[in-house]
């Protein structure tokens, strides 16, 4: 079943256009990763999305289109976790997380027990229960990328979307984040659609890749299918090799060919 | 990693005032009010105040030996001047605070956003051109003041985002302007209007000196109003902490809290500058002390402001009257003197609070 679907999705930012008609289809339960080069849409496109930047074309949540969706029931769908979150240091891990609550919480409403019991649950689950009353400015670059993952699943929304998930991350944690994200997806039949800059990782972690260039698809498929020596070069300009790792993994490795 | 959250009965709450904060809150308030009902220069004897307190409570009977000018004193003159500060005092904190947490800026206040120089303004027009104006039943002053409040902070808001996005710096830079145009606006008329000069300004700078009751109850329905939309808009004003981007991927409607968060503290501000004229930096000292002492919560920041705030106007009051006694000075000059030297220090320390 098609959980999130795009169409002919147009944005343009002080008259210059970001996204030109980009068209998408994305499984119920899958990880689709959206991969190009630097300003090539990604971050816009997960912002349409979510709905922080305005639109042309339509945005489809399990057949129905966000436009008819309040905005509670909007972010009770989709869940985010931004590149860069505001993380304002003196607020607990515990109250940060509650914030997920949000959109289950009516305009003057406060917490409940459900609100506090998921919360509780979320942070069990990541295994950050004993950070809880921590404040969010004494917490490491990994352990801030886990809080705010624990705040888009304290949503409790079908489809989690990750901009740039570890690009702040160590080798160790960029794997540690990805591999917990994939045991969420299973285990709670998750939509992910993340923006990754480390191509190896998005063809060892997704499904299906989309290659954004200039605003538009130019790629879509499996890994492989997307990861080629010309993609790479024609988008990217960069000079690459695509290595088979066995098990039909593949690694993208920067070559220098002018030695 | 064993994590040691506890789960079952005892879930963590979400964040607010203990009892131990609202019940210090409520004893600074009780301890300010007092002092402002036994110190003056009657010098009636302060057991012999207690006792008539007690007295006026309803189903309580009391024996004082209280005569009936001292009764007057009391009940006309101490108590809706300790009630009106008390007011005053909770409305420009508490406005204080709810602009700091939309702007999300620490240095917002009613003062250097151009609010109270708007109500100014709208109040001088209203006393020169339309004096004791009302209408219906509703008297013009404090609506002068409020269309005035709104236009100012409007003005501020407008200008501050064409120099760049609500950073701390422009939006300020913008107030201060604004301030500076109104008032000079506001000053024009006055001079032009020589007959109503001294009245316009002793209230300029700020005085809670003759008033009684009927203040009171002109400033109370539009200072409880903006205090019960503030109070129930504290858990949102909290989201708002993570920025704009990220509170609306969270539901929340942004652009309408801030816009009905705004327009309420400028209707506090309004009532507060409309009885009491222009006391500054109320705004700016309370909900940061609060800030300093309890954390970044505005469902802490906001009830305690109230009570501090209130405690502190009337403290200021009763030192703005007891140290050239039996002369008075502004309350203005007592809240600037104490509040400007803070404000420096809040500037220091802003940076770090983002």
């Amino acid at each position: 079943m098609t959980a999130l679907s795009i169409r002919h999705l147009r944005v343009r930012y002080n008259g210059t256009e970001v996204l030109r008609g980009v068209d998408l289809d994305v499984e119920e339960g899958s990880w689709l990763g959206l991969v190009g080069p630097n300003g090539s849409g990604k971050t816009t496109l997960l912002r349409a999305v979510v709905g922080t930047v305005a639109v042309d074309g339509g945005v489809e949540i399990d057949g129905r289109n966000v436009v008819e969706m309040s905005s509670a029931e909007r972010s009770r769908s989709i869940a985010v976790v931004p590149q860069r979150p505001n993380l304002p240091m003196d607020m607990t891990v515990f109250d940060y997380v509650l914030l997920g609550r949000t959109p289950h919480i009516s305009y003057f409403g406060v917490e409940g027990r459900t609100d506090l019991q998921v919360v509780v649950d979320v942070l069990e689950r990541l295994e950050l229960g004993d950070l809880s009353f921590r404040t969010l400015g004494s917490l490491s670059g990994g352990e801030s990328q886990l809080v705010a993952l624990a705040r888009a699943l304290a949503q409790q929304a079908p489809i989690l979307l990750l901009d740039e998930p570890t690009s702040a991350l160590d080798v160790g944690h960029q794997q540690q984040v990805l591999e917990l994200v994939d045991e969420l997806r299973r285990e709670q039949l998750l939509t992910v659609v993340s923006a990754l800059h480390d191509l190896t990782l998005a063809a060892q972690f997704c499904d299906r890749l989309i290659m954004l260039g200039d605003g538009e698809v130019q790629s879509v498929g499996e890994p492989r299918e997307v990861l080629t020596v010309d993609n790479i070069q024609r988008l990217y300009g960069a000079s690459v090799r695509i290595i088979e790792l066995g098990g039909g993994e593949v690694a993208v490795v920067p070559h220098r060919a002018n030695r | 990693m064993k994590s040691r959250l506890v789960v079952g009965p005892d879930l963590p709450r979400a964040t607010r005032p203990s009892w131990g904060q609202v019940a210090a809150g409520v004893a600074a308030l009780l301890l300010a009010a007092l002092g402002g009902l036994v110190i003056g220069p009657a010098g009636i004897e302060v057991g012999e105040i207690l006792r008539a307190l007690a007295d006026g409570l309803p189903f309580i009977d009391v024996s004082h030996g209280l005569t009936d000018t001292q009764l007057d004193i009391l009940w006309q003159l101490r108590l809706p001047r300790v009630v009106l500060g008390a007011i005053v005092g909770a409305t420009l904190a508490i406005s204080g605070a709810a602009y700091q947490g939309v702007f999300r800026n620490p240095l917002a206040d009613p003062y250097l956003l151009g609010v109270a120089a708007g109500a100014g303004f709208g109040a001088t027009l209203a006393f020169v051109f339309a004096p004791g104006a009302a209408v219906g039943p509703i008297e013009l002053l404090p609506i002068a003041a409020f269309a005035g409040a709104l236009v100012g902070v409007g003005l501020t808001y407008g200008v501050g985002r064409t120099l760049g996005d609500r950073s701390n710096v422009a939006l300020i830079l913008a107030g201060v302007a604004v301030a500076s145009f109104l008032t000079a606006v506001q000053t024009f008329i006055q001079q032009r209007n020589t007959d109503t000069l001294r009245e316009v300004y002793s209230w300029i700078l700020g005085s809670i000196s003759t008033l009684g009751w009927s203040e009171v109850l002109l400033a109370l329905p539009y200072a409880g109003i903006a205090a019960v939309a503030i109070l129930l808009h504290r858990r949102l004003l909290d989201v708002l902490a993570v920025g704009e981007e990220e509170s609306k991927s969270l539901g929340v409607s942004t652009g309408r809290v801030r816009a009905t968060v705004v327009v309420a503290a400028s209707l506090g501000t309004a009532a507060a500058v409309a009885v009491s004229g222009l006391i500054g930096f109320v705004g700016i000292i309370v909900p940061h002390t609060v800030r300093l002492l309890t954390g970044w919560s505005y469902r802490v920041i906001i009830p305690l402001s109230a009570l501090f705030g209130g405690a502190f106007l009337v403290a200021a009051d009763l030192v703005a009257r007891s140290v050239m006694s039996p002369a008075e000075l502004p309350i203005g000059v007592v809240t600037a003197f104490l509040g400007a030297p803070f404000f420096a220090v809040v500037m220091r320390s802003a940076r770090r609070m983002r």
